[in-house]
């Protein structure tokens, strides 16, 4: 009896990783939310997660989902969530349109140097053409939703359940994510994207760096 | 000319139980910080809570991050309530993996003195907010 109730637990833990493991996100990460919101909360958690990160891509599309995910992780003083969905918005935006993002994966250091009103207005000016005028007001929002100004729309609530639950998640990320090497960090893909767009994505900003 | 020129740290108190510490620009020598702190704690012992400010800090030292994990366990062993506020996604950064290091649900960071002293008035542990807003969407 004691046995196949064992069992019918693993079974349970197993199919409860399921969902967890299409988030593609660093093992290190899903340690530290079994650990610090421990093993009967964790999943749930995880599964909160990929929710909140299909519901901003489900509603912003994946670049400017990515965006606000990476503002949300980088004000956090996170780089793994920084650099993972900067670069990742990077991507998706290169796919559908062959061009750069104006705000480079590379840059996370700098963004995280800036004071925050400094960020604001450099988000502003390096997203100053009207073809990102949305992904200037969306992130602008979460900066000052961050900044802890209060929630005036449906939209602010739903940005503002984004933020709390990274917060969480940089509580687990943050001994990892604090110091991690920028150069090596890979993006937060949750739709994959072929190698041939990731590589020439990689030529075109490499060109503008030098 | 302003106070961080000559002295990187300032610490008086805000309110009876309440410390504040101010830390600015650079910090290097956070030695000189810790022993200010355990003598402010000493002189005033009625203070419960510590509410340090370094949102103008712009760059530190890797021995001055030690130094504020040092600072940060001596807190969490006095069972002081601390908020850390910051003013970059940097310092945000430093003050976090601080509080995570320490393993002190008595402490966390901020983006305001608002929040902060929000925070400061209640009881709830750091990481018992955190997951309590994860279920609370909107």
């Amino acid at each position: 009896m004691n046995i196949r109730k064992q069992m019918l637990n693993w079974t349970d833990a197993v199919l409860q990783w399921v969902p967890v493991a299409r988030l593609r996100y660093d093992s290190r990460m899903f340690l530290r939310i079994m650990r610090v919101a421990s093993w009967r909360n964790g999943f749930a958690v995880m599964r909160k997660l990929g929710d909140v990160r299909d519901g901003v891509c489900a509603r912003y599309g994946n670049v400017l989902g990515n965006l606000v995910l990476a503002i949300a992780g980088l004000l956090n003083g996170c780089r793994y969530c920084g650099v993972g969905h900067l670069y990742a918005a990077n991507l998706y935006y290169f796919q559908s349109t062959g061009k750069l993002l104006p705000i480079d994966e590379r840059q996370t250091h700098q963004l995280q140097c800036m004071p925050f009103e400094e960020l604001n207005d450099y988000i502003r000016d390096s997203l100053s053409d009207s073809e990102f005028a949305e992904m200037s007001r969306v992130m602008q929002r979460v900066l000052h939703l961050r900044l802890g100004n209060r929630p005036e729309t449906a939209e602010d609530h739903e940005i503002e359940h984004v933020i709390d639950v990274w917060n969480f998640v940089n509580e687990c990320t943050i001994p990892f994510g604090y110091d991690a090497k920028i150069e090596h960090l890979g993006p937060a893909l949750s739709d994959p994207v072929p190698l041939d767009v990731i590589r020439r994505y990689q030529q075109a900003r490499e060109r503008t760096r030098k | 000319m302003p106070p961080s020129s000559r002295n990187p740290f300032q610490i008086h108190l805000m309110q009876p139980q309440r410390l504040h510490v101010q830390i600015h620009e650079r910090i290097d020598d956070t030695g000189t910080l810790v022993n200010r702190v355990v003598d402010a704690l000493a002189e005033h012992r009625q203070v419960t809570q510590v509410l340090v400010d370094m949102r103008n800090v712009n760059d530190w030292t890797e021995t001055a991050r030690v130094g504020l994990g040092t600072l940060q366990k001596l807190l969490a062993r006095r069972q002081l309530r601390t908020a850390w506020i910051v003013g970059s996604g940097r310092t945000h950064g430093l003050a976090r993996f601080i509080v995570v290091r320490a393993a002190d649900s008595n402490a966390a960071t901020f983006t305001s003195l608002s929040s902060a002293e929000e925070w400061l008035a209640t009881h709830q542990g750091r990481v018992a907010q955190l997951l309590s807003k994860v279920d609370e969407p909107g």
